[in-house]
């Protein structure tokens, strides 16, 4: 696909303000960063909605295994107690933890699956050039979202609290383990194939 | 170096917040992006104003947040209760320093160094110091980077009081703190995300 990003001359720079050159253009596999405080304004590298696509539909295959199944068992003298993400999210509403149960709610169930439904729509918009308006919108909120979807801290978390536990009583991973990390696996090389500037250049040249 | 560096802004061209295109300036004040259809502003406005507000808020919860207790644990009978700093001396005294210093990282280090280092950027901006600009960049974007991962310490609360449910043998209550504690981390990465890195430069003599 496309691999030229930027076809203004001159560019700000989105976090020092400084106006930079941008009217030669940098070769693939280059990288051409802000001189004054080293962002990287272009990083050309080929953007593959297909790849992209394939991700999020990983994703959105493991998701509710992911959210649903036990992540984990843990033994304790002949009794079992099994962990989903969904059982701690009614756990802490039902002993009335509102706030950290809005957290995980919305970091953990909401953002991951808002993200990947965007992804969906915009890539199969983009692949097919279908003109419409909401493609600027949506992409716009996903940008918004992506900074508040925290699946790899809950990923170290489960680390963390199976080590803790682990010295009390039996401990083993569940089925909803293992689709949590290819849920998070698929999630994150999504958004390293995703390059934005050069979606945002496909917007504006068949958005609305 | 021939030419010098000038920022955007003085030489009538706007950056947009979300999709970074960049726009020639028009003479009325709000200017609707054409790629993302974001009003445009200049520099994010009172952006300055709602950084401090919500740091100095921040501040002020980190108080209680690390002096009550934040969880209870009962196994068989037995009471535990702890606090964010007597959990990681804990986890250090029964052998596992590793994971305390993982904790100690996340829940201590993150959100101090995070509350103290956007203050001296704000300070900065405030007080228009002209050293270091550089490095308080790199600063900012670590601290928007680095600043999620301070509810570690939160989610692990929440597993425990999801698989540690053994009626009277075993068992985990959230205690006060823990609410606190995340607020104190989301009002630190509002107060990131509100704050436009590109005041750090705008009052930089060259």
């Amino acid at each position: 696909m496309l691999s030229r990003l930027n076809t203004d001359k001159l560019t700000a720079c989105p976090e020092c303000d400084l106006l930079i050159d941008t009217a030669e253009p940098v070769k693939e596999g280059y990288v051409s960063e802000c001189p004054r405080c080293g962002y990287i304004v272009e990083h050309p590298v080929r953007l593959s909605i297909r790849h992209n696509f394939l991700c999020v539909v990983t994703g959105l295959i493991f998701y509710f295994p992911a959210m649903m199944l036990p992540v984990m068992k843990f033994t304790m003298l002949g009794n079992t107690q099994a962990m989903s993400i969904y059982n701690c999210l009614l756990t802490l509403f039902n002993t009335g933890n509102m706030g950290i149960a809005l957290l995980i709610l919305l970091t953990l169930i909401l953002v991951p699956l808002a993200k990947m439904v965007l992804i969906i729509f915009i890539t199969t918009r983009l692949y097919h050039k279908v003109k419409t308006r909401y493609l600027a919108v949506s992409f716009k909120w996903y940008t918004r979202l992506s900074h508040w979807g925290m699946l790899d801290i809950f990923m170290l978390s489960i680390l963390v609290s199976a080590i803790k536990l682990r010295s009390d009583a039996e401990l083993e991973p569940g089925l909803g383990l293992y689709a949590f990390v290819i849920l998070l696996l698929s999630s994150s090389l999504q958004t390293q194939l995703l390059n934005k500037r050069l979606v945002w250049t496909l917007i504006e040249h068949h958005g609305k | 170096m021939g030419n010098k560096p000038v920022s955007a802004l003085r030489q009538a061209y706007l950056c947009c917040r979300v999709c970074h295109k960049t726009l020639p300036q028009n003479a009325q004040e709000v200017v609707q992006c054409p790629r993302c259809h974001t009003q445009v502003y200049a520099r994010i406005p009172h952006s300055l104003a709602q950084s401090w507000a919500l740091l100095i808020s921040s501040f002020i919860l980190y108080i209680p947040a690390n002096v009550l207790p934040i969880m209870t644990l009962n196994k068989a009978g037995v009471m535990r209760t702890d606090t964010i700093i007597s959990g990681i001396i804990n986890l250090a005294n029964i052998g596992m320093q590793p994971i305390a210093l993982i904790v100690f990282i996340a829940s201590i280090l993150v959100p101090l160094l995070k509350m103290f280092g956007l203050a001296l950027i704000l300070l900065a901006v405030q007080f228009n110091w002209q050293r270091n600009v550089c490095l308080r960049t790199k600063m900012y974007r670590m601290i928007e980077y680095v600043g999620r991962w301070s509810m570690l310490d939160i989610f692990v609360i929440s597993i425990l009081l999801g698989i540690v449910k053994f009626d009277k043998v075993a068992s985990v209550d959230i205690e006060p703190a823990a609410l606190l504690f995340e607020s104190v981390v989301l009002l630190t990465m509002f107060a990131a995300l509100r704050f436009d890195s590109r005041l750090i430069w705008d009052d930089i003599n060259e």
